[in-house]
């Protein structure tokens, strides 16, 4: 399921992806496609994937403010103006956490390469999530220190926490070393600044 | 292994080289202090549990301060309202002082390097600790089980001193009032009266409080083939010294503010006393020599007082004032140790209602006999006929330790106690001293007892004594002295392989020194059996008149 297409980045790891909208894929995504804290994959042009987490959403929308009459009724505009309504859209900033090269192992963290301008982004398999998570045989979160790095950013703490809800869920033979994590990540993210 | 579930994970290296802190949740609380816990690594191609004791246990994880806010709101509820739900919350960081592996030769080994990051450690089973912590079982020649480990359930792990450990290396009982050292002392002894020792034992009583020991006699527990204790109670009316047997120093101290020329014409009296006499001399003996005089002249009637030198008038008056008006000294009788002191025998010494100065010697005097004895006993020079021959090691148990060898004075019993604790172990003489003030315990003394039973004590000059007295124990252990309750003890040195945490068993006979009911006492006072009885004792003849309220015409009466 593609959900969208790469438009900016602001560094080597922040991407935004601009959801399509009707008429610009076979499929509009749901929501959840593109879900606070879902795994996605930036298709790159030798067959791999970078791989990365939805970090925050925004929407596009040039008429917000503009409360002025309009001469043409808003469900005449596809018709007169079709290229109006493009200027609405939702984008998703998507954290790249590791990559998937074509041939090769699975890497965890900052990928050599970096995306494209318009590759297609699309949500990860259940299979592909696994497959990512299981670098050298073993289990593993390699990519944790690079969020833990983001702690400037608020939504760094519930987007840690989303994943290793998720992946709990994902791996339940890993459930007690994800549990331990969770806690930690918990108390941080919700006692301590309450205190 | 023992234990299969590991409690916590190692963290790092301690403060010190031989501590080590790990981290662990515990929600079930069974890391508490003085616990023992394990991990396992391998010394020298061997696989070995490193045994250590958890010394400190700090939170890593706490509530903050403004969740605490309302006592009536568990802060755990208002954690749940800002959507933390993990369980358990705590985390701590528990400190463990090294202890090492158990070598049956070399008792605990320490490795010298501290658990690498990250190793599991364990909470060591009862078994385990049953087999490291004591040298010996319950109930093996020389067991003296005093209670069980009080981290532990009652009786799980059995505590037991080695009694070869004490006996030749001396052992003190140190607490405040109250926290039950005349209790421990009781249990100790009857484990030395048990079949499996029959010890020869004398406990120096200044309170008598020791006389329900005599109940092991007809007891059970004590009692196996044709063994069963004696315990013989030695009242203060059946102590006797006979005077041949003070030393000048003895005299002297018996004799408190004597003037220069009276120590002398004393020194020259004692001295010629002794020449003349040999070890049998009697109180008329050395009033005759005092009245000799400086000179040594000959004295043809010695209770004549004619023309002499005052000095000499004043000193036969206070050597008699001493010697003959108080009845433990005599001329004759003296308490032979062969009735004193026999294996499977305690004999109880007890000094209530003797003023201390005749106390201390009656220590000083049975001591040094003690000593000279088995001296003779094990240099080849004793014969089975004479007055003091001990052919076997005796243990003294002495009560009130602090008022025989104090600090900051020399009393007669100071110099012989410290002979027989440097000296001792060569010959067989044993003492155990038991002190509510350690302060007031001469600290030579006290660093001497290898095996210390340390209860509960709170006054800060006592554990300052205790820590610069007692080497054994760990700073860690010593912090828990006022936090221990009535009947637990900190026993450490000879007699058992690392300090530990004691919960005193229960004793076979009944405790002796319980503290008077003062309150029940008095109401006793209006039962109706009490007012019956006053009223019989104060009844008048049935013709007599009424009596009197006037005070004046009841003197008529």
């Amino acid at each position: 399921m593609y959900i969208g297409k790469i438009v900016n980045a602001s560094s080597h790891v922040d991407y935004v992806c601009q959801v399509y909208g009707p008429g610009e894929a076979e499929q509009i995504p749901a929501p959840l496609d593109y879900g606070f804290g879902a795994f996605i994959g930036i298709e790159q042009e030798d067959g791999g994937l970078l791989v990365g987490l939805i970090a925050n959403t925004m929407l596009l929308n040039p008429e917000f403010g503009n409360l002025g009459p309009r001469l043409s009724p808003q469900d005449e505009l596809a018709v007169f103006s079709p290229d109006y309504l493009a200027e609405q859209a939702t984008l998703v900033a998507i954290t790249v956490i590791g990559a998937m090269p074509a041939e090769g192992p699975v890497l965890q963290g900052v990928p050599p390469v970096s995306a494209c301008i318009d590759a297609r982004v699309r949500r990860l398999t259940d299979a592909e999530v696994r497959a990512f998570h299981v670098c050298g045989g073993r289990f593993q979160l390699g990519y944790m220190a690079l969020l833990q790095g983001m702690q400037s950013n608020p939504l760094i703490p519930p987007l840690l926490l989303q994943v290793t809800h998720d992946l709990m869920g994902r791996f339940p033979e890993q459930a007690s070393r994800l549990a331990i994590l969770r806690c930690n990540l918990a108390w941080r993210a919700a006692v301590l600044p309450a205190g | 292994m023992l234990d299969t579930v590991p409690i916590g994970t190692t963290k790092g290296p301690g403060e010190t080289p031989h501590e080590y802190v790990f981290v662990a949740a515990d929600p079930e609380q069974r890391v508490k202090y003085g616990e023992f816990v394990y991990y396992e690594t391998t010394v020298e191609g061997a696989r070995r549990d490193i045994l250590g004791r958890v010394s400190a246990r700090v939170p890593l994880r706490l509530y903050p301060d403004t969740f605490l806010a309302d006592p009536t709101v568990p802060p755990q509820e208002v954690a749940d309202l800002l959507g933390y739900e993990h369980e358990p919350h705590e985390l701590f960081q528990i400190t463990v002082t090294i202890l090492g592996y158990y070598d049956p030769v070399m008792g605990f080994v320490n490795p010298r390097v501290p658990p690498p990051s990250g190793t599991p450690i364990h909470i060591a089973s009862d078994a385990m600790l049953g087999e490291v912590l004591c040298k010996l079982q319950p109930e093996a020649l020389g067991a003296v089980h005093i209670g069980s480990l009080l981290s532990r359930s009652r009786d799980a792990v059995p505590i037991v001193l080695d009694a070869r450990g004490f006996t030749s290396t001396h052992m003190a009982i140190i607490a405040s009032t109250g926290s039950g050292k005349s209790y421990l002392a009781g249990v100790v002894l009857e484990e030395l009266m048990r079949p499996y020792n029959r010890a020869a034992v004398l406990v120096i009583d200044p309170h008598a409080e020791y006389d329900t020991l005599r109940e092991m006699q007809g007891h059970p527990a004590f009692a196996e083939g044709g063994y069963a204790p004696e315990v013989k109670i030695v009242r203060p009316s059946d102590i006797h010294v006979r005077v041949s047997s003070l030393e000048l120093a003895d005299l002297r101290y018996l004799l408190p503010n004597l003037s220069e020329r009276m120590h002398f014409l004393l020194g020259q009296a004692y001295g010629r006393v002794r020449r003349k006499y040999g070890d049998k001399w009697n109180r008329g003996q050395l009033k005759v020599e005092i009245r000799a005089g400086l000179r040594g002249e000959a004295v043809t009637d010695p209770e004549a007082d004619g023309d002499e030198d005052p000095t000499v008038g004043a000193l036969i008056w206070r050597v008699g004032q001493v010697l003959e008006q108080s009845p433990i000294f005599d001329d004759n009788r003296n308490l032979p140790l062969t009735s004193l002191l026999r294996p499977g025998q305690c004999t109880i010494l007890q000094l209530n209602e003797i003023p201390d100065r005749e106390q201390q010697i009656i220590v000083a005097t049975l001591l040094r006999r003690l000593n000279q004895s088995r001296m003779d006993t094990v240099r080849g020079r004793a014969h089975p006929d004479d007055e003091d021959y001990i052919p076997y090691p005796a243990f003294v148990l002495i009560e009130e330790a602090h008022n025989f060898a104090p600090a900051n004075a020399d009393l007669v019993t100071t110099g012989i106690l410290k002979q027989i604790l440097s000296e001792g172990r060569k010959f067989g003489v044993s003492v155990g001293l038991i002190s509510q003030r350690p302060g007031k315990l001469d600290s030579d003394v006290l660093s001497q007892c290898m095996t210390q039973c340390i209860m509960r004590i709170v006054n800060p000059i006592d554990q300052a004594r205790v820590a610069e007295s007692v080497e054994s124990v760990g700073r860690d252990l010593l912090s828990e002295l006022p936090a221990l309750s009535k009947g637990q003890v900190i026993v450490a040195g000879a007699s058992v392989n690392t300090p530990v945490l004691v919960q005193v068993r229960q004793r076979l006979t009944r405790h002796g020194a319980e503290d008077l009911n003062a309150p029940e006492e008095w109401r006793k006072y209006f039962s109706e059996d009490a007012l019956f009885q006053r009223e019989r004792d104060n009844a008048r003849p049935p013709d007599s008149p009424p009596r009197s309220d006037d005070p004046f015409e009841r003197l008529f009466d």
